[in-house]
């Protein structure tokens, strides 16, 4: 039993082998017969159903985005398209995988922007360069998350397909009470309001001007990137964390004043429960992703009590008129390369990230284009503010290796000592630093 | 004078015994009511958990994290479970999952059985090397075992099937099964098995006439030990089923947890969670019931 | 009645052999067939991945994911790099020290609490006795990873209900009162998830041991002048005593590879302070795609457990021997 399976394993694997030998050299060329001489896309798909795997985000939020998308690339090719949904949780090691086998391939994957360069130096994706011009917007595609989703050698191998930035979310009524009647334009005058805020509410123990729990990096390093820092930087081919410099210090000073001077009761935690925790009423702001205000007040997660006391602005900067930058979070849509229909997924989406897609995806999302920006601001006064952070934005340093910094938590652990007050700025940034070298510098 | 005390002599003394258990009735009761009164008092503490999943899973989400804590839904509502109820995917995970663990315990009880009643009764050759093959599986960490695991089903093309993920739990219900099994039966006197065949029961008729039934709260305690590992595997399960309609409940419980675009459904969360266990509760409270009445009868004098 | 543990061994070996002897050829084959079905299941469905996690923990971790997506995961063979690596990196020491005291904290806790409750069970009504075991049942039955979520509501610094129950104490102030920012105290939060997720099969399962107990022993103990506490020790415990090695065991097994209640309580960040081997064999190992790394430190941890349990094993295999 046993050698019959290992023998079964050893010819899988050389089979394997063989074909990953053929596909690598022309990703196209696995499927000679149905792409069309056009290219890359195909359109024939006639009798074929393609797999396309999306984070249930899209299911709960614009599944009618999704819909149309498929509706349109049925017609166009004849194929069926099979969602299949899936969870944020444990998913690269599902992706992993999936990916080391040889069924169950997906034709078309969502992968988090910060993810995507592993996979890509894994030559998990087809090369779809040659398509690039058929992509609509792929001209104005935001550079963040072009750039997320294309190899250091130029080649395009996974398509955006939205993007999130992070806004000051905060009560109005607290602020007025307060005597804060205009949204800060500096840092300085957010301390400021944020003093006169909780000076307001010195009788509630439980009160947070400003709520900032001590593992949200996307916060933290937002501050260090305002300040002209960054968390790491290549010198002569190998990568050198750069969180001590004395302008990421600086930046990591105002996010600890943030953080323990505003802040109350989120030194250990994360930021993925602050909309509920802003729902209870006794938080004066949050820096959040433009849909959290939606969170803050969604019958199911949050208090809708609160909706007309909620509005936005982009995080100030240093100096009037310049904003701290924004993460620029979001996600890719890619091919994999062991897919048996790379042409028709690569057709699918085309039409999922197509003008008519991303406008309708813009009600809920920053569109991958800058080019619909503005019909993504017009949607609601909270978009005005996400859609101006999202031109001001930081991203992680693109390298295949930066997941490995986020999965061991180097920057939380760093950040929450800082937050807690458990180590000096300067010795969190040092040893943050060590770490992120030795990750990014892994090699192999 | 060993503990398995010579059982003749041990029954002619339980008659001089009763008097004076008569003797101590009214201490006795009033010691039954004190040792009733801490059961209470541990159900309380246990169960206060449970009870706050169950309350988080009737109220309105504001309610669900406050200062002063709510310990009665102040707006109760149905809303977490009716969402639960109504969904579809949810009855399909929940058949999934029924499908994948009753197969598994079935599975892992038979084959365990079997084994158990091997190193329990015999000696041979090569019996060490399976006890410590048996306990040296479950030592494997399930976290390192996503990769090999997938590979394997892969390669006998079992990925994405509810037949693989069985497979794969077998692995650590049926090892547990002959471990547990095997106490089980060596607490039953040999001596049956003795009088069985003198009384010309063949051996399989010995397996399942005479060990079986004596055997029943074992058979429970294991069945529901790999019920509820299988039940909640959450792992091997979301690696090794790919699409929606092959799913678990465990992976169905994702769905509300918060995502980079929306917060999380708690009161949801705990509705989902509160259907999920309660038809592992029933069943084994119905189970426990059947079982213990046949194994108080005191079987076990031999 | 002077009964020392052990007891039953002997008597227990002279039926075997009688049995033995008059059974003679006709056992023959029968225990093989017995085990047949088992064994290949062990090495079908454990052989194999064991195998492959050996052959993993012995080929080099590369950082990319190439030889994953391409070649099944297989790289160059580098002999023993990836255990000196890790062995030579002082974390996995403070990791292996930390996993070692939470687990021995967690067994004796499981265990002591799990017997406790078990007799208990022995003791009361039959309607207390129901509504106990529904209890434990049902705590058996939450996944831990929605048990894990509640305990955190619970020992939420604001909003939790453990520090407001403990601030009604007059003279006590917890409100506010981060249990997280300490390790110690977050694992002793960790501790309460996983010890009230294994009373309830310890209990359940050590009470149908209990009921398995011959009365009549117990009886003629007690004829004999012995105490509850001398009745239990003399002829309960050593009756039970192949469950409770089994049952210790697995213990020692599952919570020295403890994961889902460290992970989900620290909302999959734990800070080095919270790192078991457990979850330093995730967050360094599957969880960053370095599968060669996390199946050697998956391999470390076996030897871990079979050296910590050598005695364990020897006990095993002496009950074993005289069943």
């Amino acid at each position: 039993m046993k050698r019959r399976i290992v023998a079964v394993t050893t010819l899988a694997a050389a089979a394997a082998v063989i074909a990953s030998a053929c596909s690598s050299s022309s990703p196209s060329g696995t499927q000679p017969s149905t792409s069309k001489a056009a290219g890359l896309l195909s359109t024939s798909g006639a009798g074929k159903t393609i797999s396309v795997w999306l984070q249930s985000d899209a299911q709960k939020g614009w599944p009618d985005v999704v819909n149309q998308a498929n509706q349109r690339f049925e017609q166009a090719t004849g194929a069926k398209v099979n969602v299949q949904w899936q969870q944020w949780s444990n998913y690269t090691t599902k992706l992993d995988s999936t990916f080391a086998g040889s069924s169950g391939i997906p034709d078309v994957v969502e992968l988090g922007n910060t993810q995507t360069a592993s996979y890509i130096a894994g030559g998990a994706f087809a090369d779809l360069t040659a398509a690039k011009a058929q992509f609509e917007n792929s001209g104005t595609w935001l550079q963040g998350l072009a750039d997320s989703g294309t190899s250091p050698d130029g080649k395009l191998q996974a398509v955006p397909y939205y993007a999130g930035s992070r806004v000051v979310i905060y009560r109005k009524d607290l602020f007025q009470k307060a005597g804060v009647t205009t949204a800060p334009t500096t840092l300085d005058e957010l301390f400021s309001a944020l003093d006169k805020v909780k000076a307001s509410k010195s009788s509630d123990p439980n009160f947070s001007a400003f709520y900032s729990p001590g593992k949200n990096w996307y916060a933290a390093m937002s501050f260090v990137y305002g300040a002209g820092g960054k968390i790491a930087e290549q010198q002569g081919g190998k990568w050198q964390g750069t969180l001590s410099s004395s302008e990421a210090q600086q930046g990591l000073t105002q996010w600890q004043k943030l953080s323990t001077q505003y802040s109350v009761g989120g030194a250990t935690k994360d930021e993925s429960d602050q909309d509920a925790i802003m729902s209870q009423g006794h938080v004066g702001a949050i820096l959040g992703n433009g849909w959290e205000l939606g969170s803050v007040i969604d019958k199911k997660t949050g208090n809708p009590a609160l909706a007309s006391k909620l509005a936005t602005f982009p995080l100030p900067g240093t100096e009037a008129g310049k904003y701290t930058p924004s993460f620029l979070g979001g996600s890719d849509l890619a091919v994999p390369q062991k897919s048996a229909n790379v042409g028709l997924g690569a057709e699918w989406i085309k039409i999922f990230t197509d003008t008519q897609s991303q406008t309708a995806l813009a009600k809920f999302a920053i569109p991958n284009t800058t080019s619909l920006l503005s019909v993504y601001e017009s949607q609601a006064q909270a978009n005005e503010s996400t859609g101006e952070a999202a031109k001001n934005t930081w991203f992680v340093p693109n390298t295949p290796n930066w997941a490995n910094v986020e999965s061991a938590n180097i920057l939380q652990n760093a950040l929450e000592s800082i937050a807690t007050q458990k180590s000096s700025i300067a010795d969190a940034a040092k040893s943050a630093d060590d770490q992120i070298a030795k990750t990014l510098n892994a090699g192999g | 004078m060993t503990a398995t005390a010579d059982v003749t002599a041990a029954q002619t003394t339980t008659a001089a015994l009763k008097a004076p258990i008569r003797r101590h009735g009214a201490r006795r009761r009033y010691a039954t009511w004190a040792w009733n009164a801490l059961a209470m008092v541990l159900a309380v503490v246990i169960g206060f958990p449970i009870y706050w999943m169950l309350i988080t899973a009737f109220k309105r989400s504001s309610d669900i994290t406050t200062l002063t804590p709510q310990f009665w839904p102040a707006h109760p509502s149905l809303r977490g479970f009716s969402d639960v109820l109504h969904d579809p995917i949810f009855i399909d995970d929940m058949r999934n999952s029924a499908i994948i663990t009753l197969s598994a315990v079935l599975i892992s009880l038979v084959i365990g059985f079997f084994g158990a009643m091997a190193i329990a009764r015999f000696r041979f050759l090569g019996r060490k090397v399976f006890i410590f093959a048996v306990l040296i599986v479950q030592m494997i960490p399930l976290l390192a075992l996503t990769i090999p695991m997938s590979l394997l089903l892969d390669s006998v093309h079992l990925k994405n099937a509810l037949l693989g993920v069985i497979i794969a739990y077998l692995m650590f219900s049926m090892p547990y099964t002959v471990w547990t099994l095997r106490t089980f039966i060596a607490n039953v006197p040999p001596e049956l098995d003795e009088a069985a065949l003198v009384d010309g029961c063949s051996r399989w008729q010995v397996f399942y006439k005479i060990i079986l039934p004596l055997v029943g709260p074992g058979l429970i305690a294991t069945g529901v030990y790999g019920w509820i590992l299988a039940w909640n595997e959450f792992v091997l399960a979301n690696t090794l089923l790919l699409t929606n309609d092959k799913q678990t409940l465990m992976i169905y419980l994702l769905i509300f947890q918060s995502s980079p675009v929306h917060g999380a459904d708690w009161s949801g969360l705990m509705a989902a969670a509160t259907l999920t266990s309660l038809p592992v509760v029933v069943l084994f409270v119905i189970f426990q019931s059947r079982i213990s009445a046949g194994l108080t009868a005191g079987a076990v004098k031999g | 009645m002077s009964i020392e543990i052990a007891p039953d061994e002997p008597v227990a070996e002279r039926r075997r052999l009688v049995l033995d002897r008059r059974r003679g050829s006709r056992a023959g084959n029968l225990p093989y067939l017995l085990i047949l079905p088992a064994s290949l299941v062990l090495l079908a469905v454990a052989g194999w991945p064991l195998y492959k996690i050996i052959t993993l923990s012995l080929q080099k971790q590369e950082s990319g994911k190439y030889a994953l997506f391409h070649n099944k995961g297989t790289t160059a063979f580098v002999g023993l790099r990836n255990f000196t690596n890790i062995l030579s990196d002082s974390t996995f020491w403070t990791v292996l020290l930390r996993t070692v005291t939470f687990t021995a904290v967690n067994v004796a806790l499981s265990l002591l609490l799990g017997m406790g409750i078990a007799l208990l069970l022995n003791r009361v009504s039959r309607w207390a006795r129901i509504i106990l075991v529904a209890v434990l049942l049902f705590a058996w039955a939450v996944p831990s990873t929605v048990s894990t979520q509640i305990f955190y509501w619970l020992f939420s610094n604001q909003y939790g209900v453990v520090n407001y129950l403990l601030s009604e104490i007059p003279g006590v102030h917890m409100h506010g009162h981060d249990w997280f920012a300490d390790p110690h105290q977050g694992l002793a939060v960790v501790t309460a998830v996983v010890v009230w997720g294994a009373i309830p099969l310890l209990a359940i399962s050590l009470h149908a041991g209990i009921t398995q107990v011959p009365r009549d022993t117990l009886e003629a103990a007690r004829v004999d002048g012995a105490g509850p506490w001398q009745a239990f020790r003399s002829v309960t415990l050593p009756f039970l005593r192949p469950l409770l090695v089994i049952l210790t065991t697995l213990s020692v097994i599952w919570d020295f590879g403890v994961f889902n209640q460290i992970w989900f309580m620290r909302n999959g960040h734990p800070e080095p302070g919270y790192q078991t081997l457990g979850i330093y064999m995730y967050s360094e190992g599957v969880g960053s795609s370095h599968y060669n790394f996390g199946a050697a430190v998956g391999v470390l941890m076996m030897l871990c457990l079979l050296g910590v349990m050598i005695f364990y094993i020897r006990q095993l295999f002496r009950i074993g021997d005289a069943a």
